[in-house]
Order: structure tokens, then sequence, then C-alpha cells
């Protein structure tokens, strides 16, 4: 029987993620393992703690989610039972999803998070506590979390997930188990946006070579027109940068564009969130609340105007991030056909620009523009002002050795 | 508690009326920000037949020949102003009562109705009291009653001065207290620009001194939106400058070191080219202040992204034309432009500052990627050479 399941790594749940079979065998193999320690039987392939790794899109959150739902189900992820539904939404009781949405995740949350995962399973043997961008805890919260993670009640699965181990406290790294996602090929993205959600061939190989494996990119380039817009509006920067004043414009534009973007995603969730706070503290369009319940709801208020602020930063920045990945993405193209490697290109419909922008300038100004890329994307995450970064970024794209005029630059 | 008509007040320096008037019976009244009377503060020391105050001009009343209101209301939020209506009627019900007792209550509070009950009702010995109820716009239920009460009963003794952050909260009670005679005073923020330039003349003619247009406007860019800041400023320079009018220069010279020391002033010099001001005026602003490293930044990059942005117009373009397009006000796009010409020629150094400066905004906020330190001499350097681009 247990060898049986062993074997069945095709468990319905498991098709959510797409290019990973290394990855679904290992967690097929520790969710039956798992069934075999709550029959007192040994199980070395599960264990307490893990940590998901792969590059943004590559099925982290969902791996991570599936791996839940195989624990917390009785056939080990069914796909069509009660837990197997409700466990990737986060509605299952003995599932936890925690998303920072914020820039870090603190060390008050991270306290509270140790006490709920120390509760015992309701209705199932496990009960799994997901971290999301486990890269956003602060130092402190992740020495909160790290007796927690070493020594969990018997019952509890934690499930870390981050870009890279690099990612993550390396105490952190050392007491969990790690997994890591690869980056799904593009025949694979494209088969999915087919069969799932009924993409034209065409567009699906599009998105998915312009997603570069991010499958979540990849299905909004497939299904929103607006989306492929914006990316062509960003690939047209390059050949846009005639002199400072163009440079500046683009720059403004890219960010002004971005922040566009960010709000259309952040001011549903404000309004949302405040309609929630109004109503839970009674305070609806008819009702006025007054003394200290209205103090109380004022406060709570403040909080949550914090909470959305640092959250609009986050968006804002991920926003602009994507561009600049397309951007890399571009210029990557241009180098290679300046090489002429053979290596499929990422924006292949592009060929005419890329072989104008490829003529115009030799493989090193176009590595120092990739460089130059990958330089604004650090000064983003270092909380460089995102125009200045930009507007540097234009600068340089347009002169790859505009450094070497100045003896300022480090 | 004394007579209502006597008014205690020096007979050698001032011919105080003899009797008070009540303020519906006079046009208008002058006051004073501290509520003592209008010809006797302004007074310098001059002679003392001039400070004779006669009380009233025909339609005009000094402050000290008119009873002090029974409610007051300061309505708006601009802290100094408010503070001086407060102020004001205190001493005027001092000028009655140099032993007015002042009861200060928080008009949140549950507690804060009875403490004014309290207040309002009489003593033994007729003690005046002025209670000072602030923020009344979010009164609570036990204070928004003994309002109305004190409205209803317009106490003998006691004087009532409510502060109410202006808006349409809690207009029921403030319309209540008004229609009881309650007296509203316009606290609201002055508006930049002319409006606080407008404030500042009055307040210099308040001491009886002028300064001229431009010495106002040096001061306020000097000095900023800070009201207390800048009627601090007025008083220290009149008390100071015995020149009448105040020029600029005295201005200037009074506060050489605070005068223009911000961001823009240092942004101004880094892009007119002028580095050795731009060091000076960066050297000043840091001994003030050693948080100043970021917005100075900001301010640098604000100041190239104009030039840049007015460059890109053309030269062509009327100046209004400019503005409109460039996003930029029309008055400094004379500045911009001659700083665009100072560049023109040189265009690929304007370029690598668009660098430096995103790489100096990652160094004053701690560094960018690995090699991110906090070193505040590093710091100190990169913000040196910034300011230095022009050179």
């Amino acid at each position: 029987m247990s060898q049986q399941r062993t074997q069945q790594t095709t468990q319905p749940i498991w098709d959510a993620l797409i290019g990973q079979d290394d990855a679904v065998a290992r967690l097929a193999r520790a969710a039956s393992d798992a069934e075999h320690l709550t029959r007192g039987e040994p199980g070395p392939a599960m264990t307490h703690a893990w940590l998901i790794t792969g590059p943004p899109g590559s099925g982290r959150s969902t791996a991570a989610t599936a791996f839940a739902a195989a624990l917390v189900c009785p056939e080990l992820g069914c796909g069509q039972c009660q837990a197997c539904r409700l466990a990737p939404v986060n509605g299952h009781p003995d599932v936890e999803v925690i998303r920072p949405a914020s820039l870090t995740y603190g060390v008050d949350e991270a306290r509270d998070l140790v006490r709920q995962a120390s509760m015992s399973p309701s209705s199932s043997h496990w009960h799994v506590v997901i971290v999301e961008d486990a890269d956003r805890l602060t130092e402190q919260a992740g020495n909160v979390l790290l007796k927690a993670i070493e020594e969990p009640p018997p019952h509890t699965v934690w499930i870390l997930c981050a870009p890279s181990v690099e990612d993550v406290l390396p105490t952190i790294r050392s007491r969990t188990r790690h997994l890591a996602m690869q980056t799904p090929s593009t025949a694979a993205v494209a088969a999915l946006l087919v069969d799932r959600y009924g993409v034209d061939q065409a567009i699906a190989a599009f998105a998915a070579r312009a997603s570069q494996g991010h499958i979540g990119r990849a299905r909004a380039l497939a299904t929103d027109e607006h989306a492929r817009l914006r990316r062509q509006e960003i690939l047209r920067i390059p050949s846009q940068l005639h002199d400072i004043p163009s440079c500046f414009m683009n720059a403004s534009n890219l960010l002004e564009a971005a922040s566009e973007d960010a709000r259309a995603i952040t001011d549903p969730l404000d309004a949302a969130e405040e309609v929630q706070l109004r109503s839970s503290y009674g305070a609806d369009s008819e009702v006025r609340i007054k003394g200290q319940l209205r103090r109380a709801m004022e406060s709570a208020a403040k909080d949550l105007a914090r909470r959305q602020k640092t959250r609009a930063t986050r968006v804002l920045r991920d926003q602009v991030d994507r561009a600049l990945v397309d951007l890399l993405g571009f210029y990557r193209d241009v180098l290679l056909v300046q090489l002429d490697a053979p290596i499929a290109l990422i924006n292949d419909e592009m060929r005419p620009q890329l072989t104008k922008l490829a003529m115009a300038g030799t493989p090193t100004d176009t590595g120092r523009r990739l460089r130059a890329i990958g330089h604004a994307r650090e000064q983003l995450a270092a909380n460089v002002t995102p125009i200045l970064a930009l507007e540097s970024l234009m600068v340089e794209l347009k002169d790859p050795w505009i450094r070497s005029t100045m003896d300022i630059s480090a | 508690m004394t007579m209502p008509g006597f008014v205690p007040h020096d007979p050698e320096r001032t011919r105080m009326p003899t009797r008070r008037l009540h303020r519906s019976q006079v046009l208008a009244v002058l006051e004073s920000h501290d509520g003592t009377c209008h010809v006797r503060r302004g007074s310098s020391a001059g002679s003392p037949a001039s400070n004779r105050c006669p009380g009233v001009w025909g339609v005009v009343a000094c402050c000290c020949a008119v009873d002090p209101d029974r409610i007051t209301i300061a309505y708006g939020n601009e802290p100094l102003l408010v503070d001086r209506v407060v102020g004001t009627a205190v001493s005027r019900v001092r000028t009655i009562d140099p032993g007015a007792q002042r009861v200060v209550v928080d008009a949140s509070s549950e507690e804060a109705g009875a403490a004014i009950v309290d207040a309002a009702s009489p003593t033994l010995f007729g003690d005046a009291t002025v209670i000072v109820v602030s923020g009344i716009e979010s009164a609570s239920d036990s204070v928004d009653a003994a309002l109305r009460g004190f409205a209803a009963s317009q106490p003998e003794a006691a004087w009532l001065v409510c502060t109410h952050a202006g808006g349409v909260k809690g207009k029921n009670l403030l319309d209540a207290l008004k229609k009881a005679g309650g007296v509203q005073v316009d606290c609201a923020g002055l508006k930049r620009g002319q409006g606080t330039l407008d404030f500042l003349a009055k307040e210099v003619a308040s001491y009886k001194r002028k300064m001229t247009p431009d010495a106002l406007a040096v001061l306020y860019d000097a000095v900023g939106q800070d009201l207390r800041l800048l009627v601090g400023a007025v008083s220290q320079l009149v008390s100071d400058v015995e020149r009448d009018p105040i020029t600029a220069d005295d201005v200037s010279d009074y506060f050489a070191g605070v005068a223009g020391v911000s961001g823009f002033a240092i942004a101004d010099a880094v892009w007119d080219r002028r580095s050795a001001d731009a060091l000076r005026a960066l050297r000043q602003a840091l001994q003030e202040s050693d948080g100043i490293a970021v917005p100075t930044v900001i301010a640098i990059a604000s100041g190239l992204r104009s030039i840049v942005r007015v460059a890109g117009v053309g030269p062509g373009a009327s100046e209004a034309d400019v503005a409109r397009e460039a996003g930029v006000p029309p008055w400094k796009v004379k500045t911009l432009r001659r700083q665009w010409s100072r560049w023109s020629g040189d265009q690929r150094r304007l370029a690598a500052a668009a660098v430096a400066l995103a790489d100096a905004d990652g160094a004053v906020k701690g560094g960018v990627g690995d090699g991110a330190s906090l070193d505040p001499e590093q710091k100190l350097l990169t913000l040196e050479r910034l300011v230095m681009l022009g050179s």
C-alpha cells in the first residue's frame, strides 16, 4: 500500500506545478512518509521544516500550498475533497498562509505566528504554517522564529518560501530542509497557458518567452491586453533615449506607468480594508460612533494607513522592478544578436529593433547597460528614491560610458 | 470681584475711558495680541503724551474700552493665532480682575463637563474665572451640556474661551455658542505666499514699524512657513534693527547663516555652478542639523529635473508656455534657463550628474548592495562631491 502510494507522484493536487518534476517527486514522497509517521512508522522523507526556493513565478507558493493540501488531505492530495480545495485558498483550519503584505515582516507579527503555530491541528494530522516571502522577515523576526522552527510541536510543519537560500538567515537555512524549484521551461509554460486558460498558441508562446518562466506574469501577458501594451511601451524606451531631456522624460513616464499599475492593485485593497475596518467597529455609513470606541477606531485606522503605505511602496517597487526585468531581457537579446549566439531570443518578435541597437554598439556597451540595469534594481531594493534610480539608469543606458567621465561615483 | 466698569490702569500713562462699552456698541475694536491697550502696546520709549489712549475714536474703540466677551471662540487650526486669541481673552478679563483664575480643560474628556460647571459657578468671594475649553469640535457629551448650560446662564463672574479646530464637526454646539453672543475669531492657517506676507506686514505694523516688501520676502524665504518662528523673527528684528523701514539687507545680515540654507538654496548654487557657495551652504546646513543629507540630495535632484524639463521645451517658447509644459513655476523659468545655459555646452557632465545623484541618494541612505555602510565620513564626502559637481 505505502509502496504504491510513494510511486503515485501524479496525485491531482500536484498538477498545479508546472515543469517541477523533481520537486513534485520529493514533496509527494514526503507527504506519503508523513502519513507513515502518523501511524508510528519511520518516514525519513518527511521533516518538520522546509525551505522552498525558486525564482519569482516558478511556483514556490503553489508548491507550498499543494504540499500543505497533501498533508491535510486523507488521500494525500486527491484534489477533490474539501481539504484539498480549502488549503490553497487559506481556508483550511490547519493550514495557515502568511503573506507579508508590506516591505518587511516584523518581530511582533513573528511572535503572533509562533503562538499560532503551536496550536494542535483540528481536523487532520498536521498543522501547516506557510510563510511566503520569507526573505521579507527582518533579522529580529527571523530570530524569533528560530526556536519554533527548530523544535516545533510534533504536529506542526513549517514551510518557508524565498527566492534563494541566501535570502534567509543562515540560522534558519540550517534548520530547514531545502527544496529548489526550477525555472519552468518555455514549452511547459506555453502548454499550461493553452491547456488551462485556452490561450491561442502564438500568444501563449510569446507570453511564455516574454515572462522568462514567471508563470503569473505569463498568464497576465497572455490574457491581459493592458499588460502586453505596457511591456511594449517599456521595450520602446531603449530606442527613445536621444538626449538628457528624453532620458528624464522616459524615466518619469516609466515611473508614472508603474505607479498607475500599482495603484490599480492597491486602491481596491485599500478601499476594501477601510470598509472592513469601519464595519468591524460598527461604524457603517448610517451609524456614528463616539467616545472611546471612536478613538480606538481612529488609532486602528492610523495603523492601517501606515501598513497600506508600506504596501504601496512595495507594490510600486515590484512594478518598477518588473519593468526593469523586461529591459534586462531586451538588452540580453541585443547582446545575443551582437554575439550571434545560437540561443533563443526572449523578444524574438522585435528582431529588427534588436538588430538596429546591436549594430549601434559593441557587446561591451551592452554589458555595461546590463550592469546598469542590475545596479538600478539594487538601488531600488536599497530604498533609493525610484525617480532618481530611473533617471540615472536612463542616462546610463543612453551612454554606458558616462561613469568614466565622473570621478565622483564609486 | 471688582466692579465691572472699573478698570485698573496706570492713570499716569493712559487716560482710561470711564465707562466700558459692549462690543455691539462700536463698529470695530482695535485689539492687540496680548489684550492690553493697543496704544500702549505699540509704543516704544516715546513721549508719554503719545501714549494716551482715548479709548473710543468715534465708531472705533480700543480694546481697553470694551468689555471682555463673555464667550470667545477661536475657530481654526493655526496654533499661533489660537494661542493669541486665548491669550487676549484672558488678558482682557484680567484688566477687570487681575486675579482672574484660568481653568483649562480638554473638551473631549468626559470629566471636563463637571470641571466647567464647577468653574462657572459663583465663588464665595466672587473671583473671576476664565474657562479655556480646547477642541470643542470633539466635545464629549458632558462638555457639550456644560457649554450649553454656560451659554444659557451667562454667569457673571466667568468667561468662556473655546477653541475649535475648524470644519463642520461640532457645528451645532458652535452655532449655539454663537447664538448666545459668542464671538468667533478666525484662526485658520494662512495661505502660503502672499497671505503669509500680508500677515507679516500687519505684524510689523503692530510694532509701529515698517519693513520693505523685499525685506519681508527675504525673511519669509529664510524662516519658512512656521508662523511662530516668523513672528519671533519679526519681534527680534523690530527690537534690534533701528533703521525704519527695515530693509532686505538688515534681514539678511540678521539671518546670515540661516537665510537661504535650505536644500533648495544649495541646489541653486550647484546648478548655477557656484561651487564655493554651494559648499559653504552645505557646511552651514550640516552644522545646523545632521539630518539634512537626504533632503539635500532630493533638492539637488529636483533642481536638475527642472532644468532638464525646461531645456526639453526648447528656447523659443514663452516663459508661460515653458512653465506650463515643463511643470515648473513661471517665476523660475528665467533662473532655470540661465542654469541650463551654464551647462548646455557640457551636457555629458550634466548627464553624469544624474548618475551621481542616484548613487549619492543610495550612499546617504546607508549604501547599496554588499558595500552598504553607514559611515558618516563617507556620507559627508559623498555630499561634498555632489555639491562640487559644477566646478
